[in-house]
């Protein structure tokens, strides 16, 4: 019966010394530090107008369809807006992990862009400890829609075009909240009266929370700090990133018609409480242009 | 006391840059993953054998995929790390001062996406150049870790994986 007790007592302990040992190997490879990098701080490279810190990963082309409908308060006979639309198509690029560029066109006042868009900071924890993501934004953009105040041979180029430049601060809270600050810088070559201002000044916050694997909320708001015109409102739009296998569907309602940063931002005009309120998504896919033959 | 630590250290062989790829094979499409900086123990007294593997460090052939792997599935942000601890059975009866290739069983308990589950593979063990070179081949399920894969990429995704390691070990 001693015997009995002793034998299990022995096996117990002789278990205990056994996973114990095994678990000093396992201490063995965590006694160094790593560095862990924050990843998917927001699903796409737009929040909804505006850029998020993310951009297409190395060898990724990225192309986005872009809709928004008519005004809300265009009433029954627009269906509300919805017999209404504009598009843009967006092309963009990774080069390398932290550098794209992309091309673009939209359907409203004609306008063709391009830009670059890069990451100088990733948020991380660990070896190295950074507590934001910062991305780096700029964008040209020409306005190609008649403007029978010009003559048709005056080129005018220089005239229509504008510039956007933003600096994406990036903060992914927790594996659900994520949270940026953009202050963007605009310059329009050209404007409507000398009083007017070339460089407008605007201040915006974007925010995601997932509900649940594929589907999260964003919100977001551009403050203007100057303006181009009296008129111009701040933009305020809300919105879902819906995720399936290899779209992403983003759906929204907002008060900017435009869809680039010198007419969300710049030359918005829709206020909310009238009704100027605009449905509209972006279809996003990637396309892996690069295969690399290990896989 | 001092010597039997030194004798005990002799007997490890660590790396911290091994090869663990995963393989799943649909009529759909094949994902293949390959993680190069997986950590690994072997002590070859004892045959007590540990791994460890950053999630996040599986490399995919698009960014999308990875994105998925690690957001979607496995859910690296709350379970970073996958493990193993577990033992060499047979290690007692293989001399590994040779040049040959010995076939070994390893049995003991991995844990993924927080789920720890008993298994038991077949392997290589080589002595080479003064390093110890293992490989093996076994199959995982998603499943069996509570891996949810959701109903539209079900068909995209094999129920069942295939995985190879491939690691080279050097004495401590």
């Amino acid at each position: 019966m001693l015997n009995k007790k002793l034998f299990f007592l022995s096996i117990f302990i002789f278990s205990f010394i056994f996973s114990f040992s095994q678990e000093n190997l396992l201490d063995l490879l965590n006694n160094k530090p790593k560095t862990t990098f924050a990843s998917s701080t927001f699903k796409e490279t737009k929040v909804i107008n505006l850029q998020s810190n993310e951009t297409p990963a190395k060898n990724q082309l990225q192309f986005i369809i872009s809709h928004r409908f008519g005004k809300l308060n265009d009433g029954a006979y627009q269906l509300w807006g919805l017999d209404n639309s504009q598009i843009r198509f967006h092309l963009s690029y990774g080069i390398t992990d932290w550098f794209s560029a992309g091309l673009g066109r939209s359907s409203n006042n004609k306008v063709y862009d391009g830009w670059a868009k890069y990451k100088l900071l990733k948020q991380s924890t660990g070896n190295k400890n950074i507590p934001f993501s910062l991305t780096g934004y700029n964008a040209i953009f020409i306005k190609t829609k008649k403007d029978f105040s010009i003559p048709d041979s005056c080129l005018c180029l220089n005239k229509k075009i504008s510039y956007a430049h933003q600096l994406i601060i990036a903060r992914k809270f927790s594996k659900k909240t994520s949270v940026e600050i953009v202050p963007t810088l605009l310059h329009y070559n050209s404007v409507d009266s000398s009083s007017y201002s070339n460089d407008i000044f605007a201040i915006s916050i974007g925010a995601r929370q997932k509900l649940n694997s594929s589907i999260s909320l964003n919100l977001e708001y551009n403050y203007l700090l100057t303006k181009k015109n009296p008129n111009n409102t701040n933009s305020l739009s809300i919105g879902f990133d819906i995720e399936t296998g290899g779209h992403i569907f983003q759906l929204h309602l907002t008060n900017a018609k435009g869809m680039i940063e010198s007419e969300f931002i710049g030359e918005n005009t829709g206020k909310w409480k009238n009704g100027d309120i605009y449905f509209g998504f972006n279809i996003s896919r990637q396309f892996n242009l690069k295969k690399n033959k290990k896989y | 006391m001092l010597n039997s630590l030194m004798i005990f250290a002799q007997n490890q062989y660590m790396t911290r840059s091994g090869q663990i790829d995963f393989f799943s094979s649909t009529p759909i499409e094949d994902i293949k993953a390959i993680n190069q900086s997986v950590g690994s123990v072997l002590d070859v007294k004892t045959g007590d054998f540990v791994f460890e593997v950053l999630m996040k460090s599986f490399q995919f052939k698009n960014a999308l995929m990875q994105e998925h792997f690690n957001e979607k599935y496995v859910e690296s942000d709350d379970y970073p790390t996958a493990t193993f601890y577990g033992k060499i059975q047979n290690i007692t009866s293989i001399s590994l001062n040779k040049d040959i290739e010995k076939p070994v069983i390893v049995s003991g308990t991995i844990k993924i996406h927080g789920v720890e589950q008993p298994i038991r593979a077949e392997g290589i063990l080589k002595f080479q150049n003064n390093q110890i070179i293992a490989s093996s081949s076994f199959i995982l399920k998603p499943d069996d870790f509570q891996i949810k894969i959701p109903s539209v990429v079900r068909k995209n995704i094999a129920k069942e994986i295939i995985i190879n390691v491939n690691i080279k070990l050097n004495p401590m």
